[in-house]
């Protein structure tokens, strides 16, 4: 083992260096390094087939990555067998063993382990009351609703005081409002236990409202490992910026760098802060978030005009769509009762703060 | 260590490849062997040359045939109808599908023997006309499981509530129905049933020995006992006729529809 | 050709589910109590003709036997056959029977078992595995008389193996007590069918177990040899012993084989039962019913062992 690696990545309960993992000729995850720190709740969030499960499942050590190490608590354990790492798995389909009751699954790891029937029962029983299932010991998965069963497969996870839990989409499979609460109690039992955790989803909500950080993967790449917040306001990439989040896109023409003056539309927007290295005539995007966006004329704003094409109602928030120029842009309002929301087909007003809004090249 | 488990697997299996192929192997060899003086095919020409063969082989065929048309007559309408508009029998008809399992062949055929006999109600050991009736009928019931299965798994992939419905909206009737939208479109797992049966039936013993039928099995049998390579011969036939319906099978399962869960 | 999807053609079924609309299936107890008043009559003269053949060509014949059982020759109840059919022949033949169904169908469960799990687990070619699929479909059809000849001409005295071995290892294997005609080579003979249902009832076990419960059971720590001590075998258990019933009952009522090979000279019980019926040996019409209602006992219990099985197998599996 290499100690220099080890003492300097001493406080890191994960560290991937330079693992890349290939299926044939096929470059699944391509140069990943990331580094998680003891007792965090980690989130891996990208579209399907980004290589999330791949990563995931080489941590856990069910795939061996083609180049790269995997450090857990400073350790390698790149080429050990799943068995020897000490880590808690809980999958999308639960996994739970058909053939044992909820006690004898949670209890699993714990007799392969060779513990004390009684020790294990007391174990077992502290499991099930921190997730919140005591009394159904004796059933079996097949009793049990999904919500139930996905509980069960954390309280096995967590039996055996893994040093760290990996999570594969374990909501993906649940109903809307089980998904909610089970997300929730998830995240107090992470904090409970202050276990470090690498929570897998395609669910950009899931992420960022559990997650200390997030790493938003995208065809094998991470692309940005960050806070939520830093995610979702300064995204660092295209694919970070239209991945997370609805985004508005307006087409524009540089009139003046020094300025930050910008022609879209109808109108000219001024003191927007521009990326490096443009020139007065280049094409460019405008990305703006649809919480960003006001109705009315507001001074120091941009201000466009458009024309409103549908309005969706979603409880607290309203959504409106309209049509500036060419481009549909997407508008979110708070549903407050003072206010009434505009209806189809209305000219209407709106307001952008400069600041709130992503300049991009255009492509 | 993973090298040598690979080699033990391929042994085990190839040491299973030989179980199942010798028989064959040596059959065909035995077939092919009448002469002293090299291999030839004079068995199989003995074999078709006999009178026998060709009305026994006939006639097993024309009543593997009876049986399909009989057996299918019977299943898809019952099956359909149950499915759709008598679920609660469903239990009953499952149940009465599966006492093939627990009544064997020769016990069946001693009850008809019994319950048909010369000196009987229905005399129907008496004729041969009758016995060669008794003779579909316990082919029918020893086919009911494949035909069931065949035709149970075909109307649910294809969803017969709904095409049902669509077609009754359309103003079809049942017998329409029947006939022109659930029978085409199942066609494939009825055939499939059908070959099934085929090669169960061929060379069917018991029953054509005991109701004593001038079977293909029972003609196998007899020149088992008095002949050397012949029966080889006749082993090769009917294993290639069995392989064929099966492997037509096989070929039919590509062409049907996936299954699709009709409930829940 | 492909069928075409028809589905969009009306509600789907969740759809109706959704919409609260109860189909006929699905109407609560109270409901079909009346439902069973209005009764489907044009469907029942549907299904009529299949009703009535099982009735007079299953159950009545069979039900007709099983009486005949319980009844002497000048028509008076009785038990006495079953008292009578406790002589050294039959009770010989119901022995022979059960040992040579169960050597069979326990040899042919293992050696079946472990086929399937080489060929669906071990050896990963989906080229394989669809090969010895299509041939186990044939060969658990390839019964009766033809593969006893088949036999005959492998393991028969003048056999093409027989004469192998012998020019390979220099042994006569008749001369060390095997015969194709006896208890051992029907037991192998059996198995050429044996194997392959076995094959083909596992096989879709054996996918059932799935590649999470291996890898949740390796990451709580387990080897290959615990995952399959406590999850794998259990799992596959009762689709196992499941088989085994279904094996016993195939081979406890299978006659064509046996009787092509050995003639009489095996006392097993349907080979008694064929002579009883071409010849009436036992001397008592009634007699030779008593022993099918034997048979029928033991093929029954056989079967419901299966059946039971199979159904907690499915309910795991699902
Ligand atoms: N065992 C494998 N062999 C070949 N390709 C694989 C294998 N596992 C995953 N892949 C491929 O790797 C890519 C990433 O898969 P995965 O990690 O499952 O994505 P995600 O979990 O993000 O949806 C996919 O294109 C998938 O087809
Ligand atoms: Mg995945």
């Amino acid at each position: 083992m290499n100690l220099v690696a080890s003492s300097a990545k001493a406080n890191a309960a994960l560290h991937l260096s330079g693992v890349i993992k290939r299926f044939g000729g096929h470059e699944v995850v391509r140069n990943l390094d990331l580094e998680v720190r003891k007792g965090e709740f980690i989130s891996v969030l990208g579209p399907s087939g980004c290589g999330k499960t791949t990563v995931l499942r080489m941590i856990a050590g069910f795939e061996y990555p083609t180049t790269g190490r995997i450090l857990i608590d400073g350790r390698d354990v790149s080429r050990l067998r799943p068995d020897q790492r000490n880590l808690g798995m809980v999958f999308q389909s639960y996994a739970l063993f058909p053939n044992m009751s909820a006690a004898a699954n949670v209890g699993f790891g714990l007799k392969i382990a060779a513990m004390a029937d009684r020790d294990i029962q007391r174990r077992v029983a502290e499991m099930l009351e921190l997730v919140g299932l005591t009394g159904l010991e004796r059933r079996f998965p097949y009793e049990l609703s999904g919500g139930q069963q996905q509980r069960v497969a954390l309280a096995r996870a967590l039996a055996k005081k893994p040093a760290m839990l990996l999570l594969d989409e374990p909501l993906s499979a649940l109903d809307a409002k089980i998904r909610l609460s089970l997300r929730e109690q998830i995240r107090e039992i992470q904090t409970e236990l202050g276990i470090t955790t690498l929570f897998v989803t395609h669910d950009q909500e899931e992420a960022l409202s559990m997650s200390d950080r997030v790493a938003v993967m995208n065809s094998g790449r991470v692309e940005q490992f960050g806070t939520p917040l830093e995610i979702y306001n300064r995204p660092a990439t295209r694919f970070v910026a239209s991945f997370v989040g609805t985004l508005s896109v307006l087409k524009a023409t540089l009139l003046d760098p020094a300025s930050g003056s910008v022609e879209v539309a109808t109108a000219t927007l001024k003191n927007l802060e521009l990326p490096q290295g443009l020139a007065r005539g280049d094409h460019l995007s405008l990305a703006v978030r649809p919480e960003a966006i006001r109705f009315g004329a507001r001074k120091g704003d941009a201000i466009l005009r458009g024309k409103v094409t549908g309005v969706g109602f979603y409880g607290s928030v309203i959504r409106v769509r309209l049509i500036v120029g060419n481009e549909t842009i997407t508008i979110d309002t708070f549903n407050t009762q003072l206010s009434s929301p505009p209806s189809r087909g209305q000219d209407v007003d709106i307001s952008i703060d400069p600041k709130s809004m992503f300049v991009m090249r255009a492509e | 260590m993973i090298k040598t488990m690979h080699l033990l697997r391929w042994i085990c299996l190839s040491l299973g490849v030989a179980f199942f192929l010798m028989p064959l192997i040596s059959t065909a060899k035995f077939s092919l062997s009448l002469r002293r003086d090299g291999y030839s095919l004079d068995a199989y020409r003995y074999v078709f040359a006999d009178p026998d063969f060709i009305s026994s082989f006939s006639y097993s065929a024309l009543i593997a045939l009876c049986t399909i048309f009989v057996g299918t007559v019977l299943v898809v309408p019952t099956v359909y109808l149950v499915r759709l508009r008598l679920p609660w029998l469903r239990p009953v008809v499952e149940f009465i599908v599966l006492l093939p399992l627990i009544v064997p062949p020769i016990i069946l055929v001693f009850g008809y023997v019994r319950m048909f006999s010369s000196s009987s109600l229905i005399p129907l050991t008496g004729t041969s006309r009758g016995s060669d009736i008794l003779l579909i009928c316990g082919y029918v019931t020893l086919a009911l499981p494949y035909l069931y299965r065949a035709v149970d798994t075909g109307l649910q992939a294809i969803n017969a509530r709904v095409l049902t419905e669509a077609a009754t909206i359309l103003g079809a009737r049942p017998i329409t129905i029947i006939t022109r939208i659930i029978l085409p479109n199942i066609m494939v797992s009825v055939l499939s049933g059908a070959f099934l049966t085929f090669a169960v039936v061929i060379s069917e013993f018991v029953m054509a020995s005991l109701l004593t039928r001038p079977a293909f099995g029972p003609y196998i049998q007899r020149v088992g006992v008095a002949k050397a390579y012949e029966p080889a011969a006749l082993v090769i036939l009917s294993f290639f006729i069995t392989w064929t319906a099966m492997g037509l099978v096989q070929i039919l399962a590509r062409f049907s529809p996936p299954v699709r869960r009709e409930s829940k | 050709m492909r069928m075409p999807r028809r589905t969009e053609v009306s509600l789907s079924e969740k759809e109706v589910a959704e919409l609260g609309i109860s189909k006929p299936s699905e109407l609560p107890i109270t409901q079909r109590a009346s439902a069973l008043r209005r009764l489907d009559w044009s469907a029942l003269i549907g299904v009529a003709p299949f009703f009535i053949f099982a009735l007079v060509m299953m159950v009545a014949p069979t039900v007709a036997l099983i009486a005949n059982a319980f009844v002497d020759q000048q028509g008076h109840l009785t038990f006495g056959n079953f008292a009578d059919l406790n002589t050294p022949e039959v009770t010989g033949a119901f022995a022979e029977s059960i040992r040579l169904s169960a050597a069979s169908a326990v040899l042919g469960a293992v050696i079946g078992l472990g086929l399937a799990l080489n060929v669906g687990r071990g050896i990963g070619s989906t080229q394989v595995r669809s090969i010895v699929m299509t041939f186990c479909g044939v060969a658990s059809n390839f019964s009766g008389v033809p593969l006893a000849f088949a036999f005959v001409a492998t393991l028969g005295r003048l056999g093409l193996v027989t004469a192998a071995i012998k020019a390979a290892f220099g042994i006569d294997i008749y001369a060390a007590g095997f015969d194709l005609a006896s208890f051992w080579g029907l037991t192998v003979t059996y198995l050429f069918f044996q194997i392959p249902i076995t094959v083909t009832i596992m096989m879709p076990a054996i996918d059932g177990l799935r590649r999470d419960w291996r890898e949740a059971a390796s990451i709580l720590g387990a080897s290959s040899w615990q995952y399959w001590r406590h999850i794998g075998l259990p799992i596959l258990w009762p689709s196992l012993l499941g088989t085994l019933a279904l094996l016993f009952a195939n081979s406890f009522g299978a006659i064509a084989t046996a009787y092509a090979l050995t003639g009489y000279a095996v006392n097993i019980v349907p080979i008694l039962l064929y002579a009883q019926i071409r010849g009436d040996v036992l001397h008592n019409e009634n007699l030779g019913a008593a022993l099918a209602l034997g048979m029928i006992i033991v093929m029954a219990f056989a079967n419901a062992i299966y059946l039971v099985l199979r159904t907690r197998a499915e309910r795991w599996l699902r």
